[in-house]
């Protein structure tokens, strides 16, 4: 799938608002078909609250999924307000996701 | 010359200024040479006097010195002496094809009979990506990297082509960086997903020690801890132990009862919403309240 395409899916399950952060475009176009699906099911089951998310010890009325495939070193951040909406989808190498979350309040 | 630069650190070069100023550079220089190392960037002036004055007589010294042909050992004694000779022929090796770059061979390969790859860290400046080559794992490593404490704990068993001795632990490990680690330990339990266990575990005991002991664990150690925290049914309740421990130990009271209260009320209000998890929550929970409880 191309990127805008995974995009289309995501505002689909999450809403509108979604902003896509990191270098997702090139990052998302470049992974293995299997992982792209993955990773819409993951976002699927955040949106279903199958998966448990992590207050941020910095913001309070932040909620944050982490997505960490095992086979790849692409890292994902969904990032959720508090009973509300999905901000913003963080996609991106695993260095650039250390930072991301050490922003979110996450060491 | 690049080779004696990728040597040499900040520290080296204090601890051994009055050697070197004035009988070999002027403060000038020491200064220039100072920038260098610390990879800060010279203006063109700089630049030209640095290849002139300071490049030759560095090119003198590593002559003098063969400083190229070095290799810097940590934790010999916890080495098999054969693996440490492939380990040093294998670095030669490497190093052939990455001039000027700071390399290190570590992990279990150095003392364990058993292994699963040979772990070969380089250096650079750029990104770049990690490869494997047959039992060869090269990871590329930033070289702000050095100051971590995931570093110190790498190169305490380890064979390198650059001085270790000088290497201190600048990176400060906060309250919440405990505190997010724990989190995603028993996240991992929680989901059974033993692969990141592992890892996040790896990285939880490290920073628990260092913060709670003071101690930097060398990767034997890391690993004997590991083993035995993993193959343990009630690891949940031990991990629960090691945290409420290390927080307290490591961390002002006033700091810690923020922390968890401000943690407490978060997993409070997760209950109501996130109800497949309350179980999960409440041990969160019951573990905050036991470092509040300590902490007062």
């Amino acid at each position: 799938m191309q990127a805008e395409e995974i995009k289309d899916e995501i505002k689909k399950i999450v809403g509108e608002q979604i902003n896509f952060e990191g270098h997702f475009n090139s990052v998302v176009g470049n992974m293995p078909e299997k992982i792209q699906l993955n990773l819409l099911e993951w976002i699927k089951k955040c949106k279903e609250q199958e998966l448990d998310p992590k207050p941020s010890p910095n913001f309070r009325e932040l909620l944050v999924f982490f997505f960490k495939p095992y086979i790849t070193n692409i890292r994902g951040i969904l990032t959720k307000k508090k009973n509300s909406y999905f901000i913003a989808l963080f996609l991106d190498k695993h260095k650039y996701y250390d930072r991301e979350r050490r922003k979110l309040g996450f060491g | 010359m690049s080779k004696l630069i990728n040597q040499l650190n900040m520290e080296h070069l204090q601890v051994n200024h009055s050697l070197l100023v004035p009988s070999i550079f002027t403060e000038r220089q020491f200064e220039l040479l100072g920038k260098k190392v610390q990879e800060k960037k010279l203006n063109k002036v700089e630049q030209v006097y640095f290849s002139r004055a300071i490049a030759k007589k560095l090119q003198a010294i590593s002559s003098l010195a063969d400083l190229t042909e070095r290799v810097f050992v940590e934790g010999e004694e916890k080495m098999i002496p054969e693996r440490k000779k492939e380990a040093i022929k294998l670095l030669k090796t490497i190093e052939r094809n990455h001039k000027g770059i700071k390399i290190l061979i570590a992990g279990s390969f150095l003392y364990n009979k058993k292994y699963n790859d040979i772990d070969v860290f380089l250096i650079s400046k750029y990104e770049k990506e990690d490869y494997r080559k047959n039992k060869v794992h090269f990871n590329y490593l930033n070289s702000d990297v050095v100051d971590s404490l995931f570093f110190s704990s790498l190169s305490k068993i380890c064979v390198a082509n650059f001085d270790l001795g000088f290497l201190k632990v600048k990176e400060e490990i906060s309250l919440n960086q405990i505190i997010t680690k724990y989190q995603e330990v028993m996240d991992d339990i929680l989901n059974k997903n033993n692969k990141w266990l592992k890892i996040d575990l790896r990285d939880f005991i490290v920073d628990c020690n260092y913060v709670g002991e003071g101690v930097i664990m060398d990767s034997d150690q890391l690993r004997k801890v590991l083993d035995n925290l993993l193959r343990r049914k009630n690891k949940a309740k031990l991990i629960n132990k090691l945290f409420v421990y290390s927080v307290l130990n490591g961390f002002k009271d006033k700091e810690v009862k923020t922390a968890s209260l401000n943690m407490i009320k978060s997993y409070q209000d997760l209950m109501k919403k996130y109800s497949k998890f309350k179980e999960h929550h409440q041990v969160l929970i019951n573990v905050f309240n036991e470092v509040l409880s300590c902490a007062s």
